[in-house]
């Protein structure tokens, strides 16, 4: 009899266990899914998340109006010394628009002669205001005034005139989620590429640092010597960001570990705490 | 009818902010959060409804904000669990608003620091914890000390009861 129990005991234990791990596993999973933000949002969630910025949007309104009052201010301060900057580049504008001018007519050509519809670089456009930023913190994510009925898909690549900011990572109908390129874990690496003189070499950004605001790109096997400044844009590969994106400037050349390749920190053309107007650019090529 | 606007109030107040201040800097909001230690006292014990609203706002939190799925809800509601354990322990005074607002701060970070470990969603490490705190201290102690003596004040004046 005692002996029963006892076994009836130990089973009830083993038993418990297994449930244990079970529940244990099963919460974890759901965890996982839930914490996923780059998920294709459901239609109640998107309505919630569209009805509910829509009114924050229009709350910030006034707020966002003064912000833009005080920053034209601030901007009028230095408005001669941008002047003669704007005066120097004049005096090369019209080179330079000629040049662009005939290497477009040349791509044309070549896209004609060998039957390509598209190229890496061909893009479309599509103008965003933020709404709101980083409210999550471990992100660095901002919600952007554009969505689904706009034009807006997953993945699309997002810049301002300094050069590329994110992506998008979720979608609704007129609201979008945009996934910084500060944000501490950046899952997909970005292949850039980096002008050395007159030939690229090519490396991967490996990690961001909010402190310094700069990029490591890291894989640059090239042998060529990488002078400081030199411009780092997107290659175009990998699927999401069209090529000739900026990234930023090379501020330091070191190798690696092993002596086998390459490390290049490169300052972002970006400052992330300044972006309130955006660029999403949709590649022809898909 | 105040805590309803004092909750959406905050909520929009953090979506406003988050627009004006730096995206890495040290004044990081948490408005929400801080709004559910300011508005326990006016639920007069009634902790049923209390732990509703927190569960609630968690979940819009998810739905405007984080584009998660029920997970501040829940954070929410362990939130508000924490708060009515506090004020058990502590007489809701200006100081001891401010006492329960910084470890809610550290509660709330470590716990979704955990949350994101556990999943391997991404990797931080402990810096990136003690970062995420202190920056969002000194905005939120603030707001929170603000707020309170703001609702105090009104809630003296049109004679609305909480529970000290």
């Amino acid at each position: 009899m005692g002996d029963t129990m006892y076994r009836k005991k130990e089973f009830d234990k083993r038993y418990l266990i297994i449930i244990a791990v079970i529940v244990l596993a099963i919460v974890l999973v759901v965890l996982s899914v839930a914490l996923k933000r780059d998920r294709n949002l459901s239609f109640p969630e998107k309505m919630i998340k569209d009805s509910g910025t829509f009114i924050i949007n229009v709350v910030s309104t006034p707020v966002n109006f003064v912000k833009d009052i005080i920053r034209e201010g601030r901007e009028k301060n230095d408005i001669y010394e941008k002047y003669k900057d704007l005066k120097e580049k004049e005096k090369s504008m019209d080179k330079t628009t000629a040049e662009n001018d005939n290497l477009r007519n040349e791509v044309d050509e070549l896209k004609k002669n060998l039957e390509l519809e598209t190229i890496l670089s061909d893009q479309f456009y599509k103008h965003a205001t933020i709404v709101n930023r980083n409210i999550d913190y471990w992100y660095d994510e901002v919600t952007i005034d554009k969505g689904k009925k706009n034009g807006i898909e997953k993945d699309m690549a997002v810049v301002n005139s300094y050069g590329l900011v994110g992506k998008v990572s979720s979608v609704s109908n007129y609201y979008s989620t945009v996934k910084l390129l500060s944000n501490d874990n950046m899952s997909d690496k970005i292949s850039v590429k980096i002008k050395a003189n007159d030939t690229y070499v090519y490396g991967l950004i490996s990690k961001y640092s909010s402190k310094s605001n700069t990029y490591t790109v890291e894989g640059i096997s090239e042998n060529i010597d990488i002078p400081k400044g030199s411009d780092v844009v997107t290659t175009g590969m990998g699927g999401t960001f069209p090529s000739g994106l900026l990234i930023g400037h090379v501020t330091k050349v070191t190798t690696d570990n092993f002596d086998l390749s390459k490390v290049a920190l490169v300052k972002s053309s970006v400052d992330f705490d300044k972006v309130d107007y955006v660029t999403i650019l949709k590649r022809k090529s898909k | 009818m105040m805590v309803i606007l004092v909750l959406i109030i905050s909520f929009i107040l953090d979506s406003i902010i988050s627009n004006l201040v730096s995206i890495n800097g040290l004044f990081l909001p948490l408005f929400t959060v801080m709004s559910l230690i300011i508005v326990y006292p006016y639920f007069n014990n009634k902790r049923n409804k209390f732990y509703l609203s927190c569960f609630i706002t968690g979940i819009f939190y998810d739905l405007i904000y984080t584009n998660t799925i029920v997970i501040h809800g829940f954070l929410f509601l362990l939130l508000g669990f924490i708060i009515t354990r506090m004020n058990l322990l502590l007489a809701n005074n200006f100081i001891n608003v401010v006492i329960m607002g910084i470890i809610l701060i550290v509660v709330y970070r470590s716990l979704t620091y955990g949350l994101i470990l556990i999943t391997a969603n991404a990797s931080f490490d402990l810096f990136n914890l003690f970062r995420s705190i202190y920056s969002s201290l000194i905005m939120n102690i603030f707001f929170v000390s603000i707020a309170y003596i703001i609702i105090d004040k009104i809630s003296y004046k049109f004679k609305i009861h909480k529970a000290n």
